[in-house]
Formats: structure tokens, C-alpha cells, sequence
């Protein structure tokens, strides 16, 4: 089936099966920040966010998100040019082996797109769908916290 | 799992006429169950973001809730009912990525017995509203219960609450995390000199009694009451928890 998708704010259009799950074509389209966890919805590290909220890619049919806007990781920046919150979490030292970092950072950046200050409550309860198997939750609050302050500071 | 065809009507016109064509179909709304599921083949799915089922209709004397609601809307919306507790039971559906997926109408129908909704719908005496071939059909949330196969075919459309003030509301969860699936849920009110009282997770078949407060207990050990045995606990556990519950009612209910 057809399906159009804007990812990144880029237009894009698939040629797949009805079965295609999103985190499938996200990564066979080359978004290999989309990372294949536990692949039923529990541990938050292939989330996207669809339409401003965040998603776990392994439980949706690519189909679901046809005429709907993606984000990934790849949307928020690059080496280049890194994100407020892709600095921070490496200032913090949040960053370990990494395999939960890009969910982390758009679960983060879903959060303060809407609350440019959250509390410590607020911010464990955006991350609540993202497990990092490394247990670094309290650098990647510090980190959340800090990149709050820089993007208010912005403003 | 193969899904044949995917189709996403515009309407409930052309809901029914891909039902219609495609009797064997099934329908996703959040997909966070039947994506996960071992269904074998399934020839058709049917999706119904595109109906207009994710809103909530407020009038005096009911909230309308679209099917394709998700339980994140829920917790945003001014749904004011039976104090906070349908924003108590939205918040523990799951995680942030689930809560903004997974609908009302996807966890009704999910066919579970630990499933988070149907104590809270029982307490509030929800109703329930089908769209199928043969027209729309309004239930209420025990009969829906009782026969579930009745309506395996059918859209739910709406689920519908009475607005009324019951007063406090007593609400207890009990699961290995705070965002796991439920061992337990109990949701009760007073009822006059009696108390409601809304049981399910634990038991079979959730259910709903009014019961002079210090009788509570007595719903734990009725021998029609039937315990799941699971890997989240076995019967024996589950009779022990709810019955820890219905003792804390007939305190909650003598200090309230």
C-alpha cells in the first residue's frame, strides 16, 4: 500500500506490505536512530513523535501514520549542528551506551515543547515509557533540566 | 501475522461497507494490542482514526466518549466525573507512549479481564454505543460484560457517562509497577446506606454490588466470584488482595 508520511519535515512517500511496522520502514528509510528494543512497546527506545506526541514505533503499522508528521531523532539536529538537548545529555554525562539516548532526547523534547519548565515529577513521568539498561536516569534528569534552563535562556 | 488489506474509511457509511465486504475484518484504533497480538492471518483491517471518535462530547447530564478517545485526551480533557477517577484510570493505562496510543474503546473491547477500564465504567454505570450492520445498538457496561461475543463485530462508537455527584470516590490499583498491567482494581462510592463497589483485574469477570459497608469483605469470598491465575500472581493471591481492599472500604466508608 501507499503510504505518505512528512518526516522531519521532509515529504515522503512508501510503496509497503499492510503489516509494515513504522519502526521497519523508519529504519529501512536509513533513520537509525530508531532503535529496536524490546519491539512490544515497553521499552521506549524506537519512539518518534507523531503529531507532537510521543509514540513507540514497534506498536504501530506504518499505515496508522499515513497523512501524519514524524519526528526523529535525525529531526532535531546533527553532529554539526546538535540539538540544545543532544548537548546537555553529553555534558552530562547521560549518555552511556547510548542505545536508549534517542528516545530519551525526543521524550525529553516532546516535554519541553509544551513545559519550558518542568519539575523532577514531570520530567520522570515524560520519560516514564523509556528504560535505559544502564539505570542513568539521574544524569538524564540533570541533563533535562539543564537544557530547560539553556532553551528558556534562548527564548 | 499477514494483514491482507488495510483500509481506512472516512465514514461510518464506509465503515460498514468495508465490514460488509470484508466480514472476517477486524478493526485498530491505538494498534497497541493488535499490533502486539499472535492473531493468525488477518484478511482485513479496518482503521478508524478517520471517523471522528476521538472527542469528547460534554453535556449536562453526560460525557460522550469517542471510541477512538486515547487516554492521554482523557487526562487532558474537563472530564469531571466520579471526582478525578477518570483521570485516576487514564494515568495508568501505561507509560507517556502508550497513554498517547492506546484509546478507550481499543481497551474495552480488548476482550481482557485485567483490563484497567471496565471497574471505573462499572462504578460510573457507563453505557456503551455499537454501530454495526444492523444499525446502532446502546448497552450498558454489565450487559456488554455478560456478552461480549454479542458485539465482536460491532464499532464501538461512544462510551457514554452519567453526570451525577456520587461523592467521594474510593480508588485502589494494585500492580508490580506503577504502570504495569493491573492485579487488581477496586473503585467504590456510597450508595445511599450502602456502598458500590466496582471489582475487576483480579477477578474473571469484573463486576459491580451495592453492599451495606461492613459486609464488604463478603463480595472476596463469594464462591460465584472466580480468581485469574496468572504469571502476575495466582487465584489464591488475587483473593487476598482484593479481600485487603474491601477491609480498607469498610474503614474508607465508616471515616467518609
Amino acid at each position: 500500500m501507499k503510504i505518505k508520511i512528512v518526516i522531519n519535515n521532509e515529504f515522503k512517500e512508501f510503496n509497503v506490505p499492510c503489516d509494515t511496522k513504522l519502526i521497519d520502514l523508519l529504519r529501512d528509510a536509513g533513520y537509525k536512530s530508531v532503535k529496536r528494543g524490546c519491539s512490544t512497546g515497553d521499552c521506549g527506545a524506537c519512539a518518534v513523535i507523531l503529531d507532537g506526541k510521543l509514540v513507540n514505533s514497534c506498536i504501530l503499522y506504518a499505515a496508522q501514520t499515513d497523512g501524519h508528521a514524524l519526528i526523529t531523532l535525525e529531526g532535531l539536529g546533527d553532529i554539526n549542528s546538535p540539538h540544545i538537548l543532544s548537548k546537555t545529555f553529553a555534558a552530562a554525562g547521560a549518555v552511556q551506551c547510548g542505545f536508549c539516548t534517542p528516545g530519551m532526547i525526543l521524550a525529553s523534547y516532546a516535554l519541553l515543547i509544551n513545559n519550558k519548565k518542568p519539575s523532577k515529577e514531570e520530567i520522570a513521568e515524560a520519560l516514564s515509557g523509556n528504560l535505559c539498561r544502564c539505570t542513568g536516569y539521574e544524569k538524564i534528569e540533570q541533563a533535562v533540566l539543564k537544557a530547560a534552563e539553556e532553551m528558556r535562556k534562548g527564548e | 501475522m499477514t494483514i491482507r488489506n488495510y483500509l481506512k474509511p472516512r465514514s461510518l457509511q464506509e465503515m460498514l461497507e468495508a465490514k460488509r465486504k470484508h466480514p472476517k475484518s477486524k478493526f485498530v484504533a491505538g494498534g497497541t494490542l493488535v499490533v502486539k497480538s499472535n492473531y493468525p492471518d488477518i484478511d482485513t483491517l479496518i482503521d478508524i482514526q478517520d471517523l471522528g471518535l476521538n472527542r469528547i462530547r460534554i453535556t449536562d447530564e453526560e460525557y460522550g466518549i469517542g471510541s477512538f478517545t486515547t487516554f492521554t485526551s482523557i487526562m487532558e480533557s474537563d472530564i469531571d466525573c466520579c471526582g478525578d477517577l477518570m483521570k485516576k484510570f487514564a494515568r495508568h493505562i501505561g507509560p507517556v507512549t502508550i497513554r498517547n496510543v492506546a484509546t478507550i474503546g481499543g481497551n474495552v473491547m480488548s476482550g481482557f479481564n485485567w483490563n484497567d477500564t471496565l471497574p471505573p465504567l462499572l462504578l460510573m454505570e457507563a453505557k456503551l454505543v455499537f454501530e454495526g450492520m444492523e444499525g446502532r445498538r446502546e448497552t450498558g457496561i454489565e450487559a456488554f460484560i455478560e456478552n461480549r461475543t454479542l458485539f465482536k463485530d460491532m464499532l464501538l462508537y461512544e462510551v457514554i457517562i452519567p453526570r451525577k455527584d456520587v461523592g467521594k470516590v474510593y480508588y485502589s490499583r494494585f500492580s508490580r509497577t506503577e504502570d504495569d498491567i493491573p492485579t487488581s482494581i477496586v473503585a467504590a462510592h456510597k450508595d445511599g446506606g450502602k456502598v458500590r463497589i466496582a471489582c475487576g483485574a483480579s477477578v474473571l469477570k469484573p463486576f459491580v454490588k451495592s453492599i451495606a459497608a461492613d459486609q464488604a469483605e463478603s463480595l472476596g469470598i463469594d464462591p460465584g466470584v472466580k480468581y485469574i491465575d496468572d504469571l502476575r500472581g495466582n487465584a489464591e493471591f488475587k483473593r487476598k488482595i482484593l479481600l485487603a481492599s474491601l477491609k480498607e472500604i469498610k474503614e474508607w466508608a465508616h471515616e467518609n
